[in-house]
Formats: structure tokens, sequence, C-alpha cells
């Protein structure tokens, strides 16, 4: 693994799971997107299995929204929250929806929709991973750190171990400066101490 | 059942820091060796969700 900071560039050269394959598969489908939270931590070795994956994704129009539709149920996957393209979309607006392959609920592609200001910063700084011949888009390290002892401060072991997992992983190449700005933002100083 | 709450908590508090002890452990490990290496062990438990 090779993690490049000034290029915001990652090459992982890991055996795909069954696990990558379907963020792979369903990834191809979408022209612009920033994978985040526990995922990222599987990517890179973390040792747990996870029902759903988080993915963010801009604001989009209906009929963008009915042309992707149409490619995922192309493709073998099918929405757990509903069958209908406009209902999924109103839904969409207010809620996350979930995509899996046609019949097979685990795993699961969870939509965000960019909202807040931790959106928005974790698609503009997204790092490109080139995973053997694939590209995936995924949250800065920095922030998978924060937000994940932020997560942490509710009491969920799990997000401190996957914040302790990246941090152990690239802590000589992490913008040290930036990390401690967003640690501060997001209230989770003691969380970080835990970790360290 | 005498059940011993500080105890408990005692062991609690001791697992999380045998497990970020452990992740600091495996971190390494996968920094250090090859990427089939460490993603071959770590794909049994990903693969076995999806049998």
């Amino acid at each position: 693994m090779e993690y490049d900071a000034i290029r915001k560039e990652i090459k992982l050269n890991r055996n795909i799971s069954e696990l990558d394959k379907f963020v792979i598969d369903f990834c191809s489908l979408l022209e612009e997107y920033v994978l985040v939270s526990g995922y990222v931590s599987i990517l890179f070795g973390r040792s747990r299995a996870t029902e759903d994956v988080d993915l963010l994704i801009p604001v989009m129009s209906l009929e963008k929204f009915n042309k992707l539709w149409g490619k995922i149920y192309d493709s073998g996957f099918e929405c757990l929250n509903t069958s209908l393209s406009q209902e999924a979309f109103e839904l969409f607006q207010e809620h996350n929806i979930r995509f899996s392959r046609k019949g097979k609920p685990i795993p699961n592609m969870e939509f965000k929709l960019i909202k807040n200001d931790i959106h928005k910063y974790s698609f503009k700084n997204k790092i490109k991973v080139i995973l053997k011949n694939t590209i995936l888009y995924i949250s800065p390290l920095e922030m998978q750190i924060a937000y994940k002892l932020m997560l942490g401060k509710q009491g969920n072991k799990k997000d401190l171990e996957d914040a302790k997992h990246i941090y152990e992983l690239f802590k000589e190449k992490l913008n040290k400066l930036e990390l401690t700005k967003l640690v501060g933002e997001l209230d989770s100083e003691n969380e970080f101490k835990l970790i360290k | 059942m005498n059940i011993n709450k500080k105890e408990i908590k005692g062991e609690i508090k001791n697992n999380f820091k045998e497990r970020l002890e452990f992740i600091k452990f495996w971190a390494n490990y996968v920094k250090t060796h090859k990427d089939e290496d460490w993603s071959e062990q770590q794909n049994i438990i990903i693969n076995s969700q999806f049998v």
C-alpha cells in the first residue's frame, strides 16, 4: 500500500474480497460519489465485516436519478426501501436509501445525500484509491478519523477501533494540523487521546 | 446471583484496552507486509459473511 498525500492517491494491491466486488460493481455505475465510514477502514485491512457501505452522493435532479435507477436495476441491484423510482427519489431527499444485489439484502449500499459541511468536506477532499485496475474514491483520512472519533463518543467502540486502525496505519503521513483541527471541530479531543 | 458490577466494569475497560493494542499490532502488520498477505487473512472474515 502506498499513500501519496500530495496527490491524494493510494495504491492498493489487496486481494479483492466479496465486499470489495460488491462496492466496485456498484460504484462503477456512479459518476460522482465518495465512500465514507466503516468500509474505508475495512478496505485498508481492518479485521471486521460489515452489513452496509456508506456512500455520499451529490444532489441530483429527478431525471438524473431516474437514469441512475435504470442502470442500477439493469446491473442486478435493487432498492430495499421501494421498487418505485419516483418514491425512492422523494425518500432520498429526507432519508438515506439502500441498495443491494437483488434478493440479497446484505451487504447493502447506503446512499446519503451530501447535505452538511462534513459531507461537503469529504466530497471536496476525496482521495483516489487505485485498487488493482479499479478506482474508488474515499473520504480524506483526517476526516475519516475525526468523524469516527465523534461517533465513538456515543459509546460505540467499533467506531473508535476503526479510527485507531486508520490512525496507526497512516500516522506518519497524516496532516497533523488538519487532523487536530477536525478533531477539535467535532469535539472529539478526549476520544483522540484514547487512540493515540 | 451475586454480581460485582465494579469488577465487570473493570473487565470491559481492560477488554477495550486490549482490543486497541491488538488493532495497533494488526495495523503494524498491515504496514509491514504485502497487501496480498494481510488481505488473504482479512478476507476469511469478510467472505464468510457471503456464504
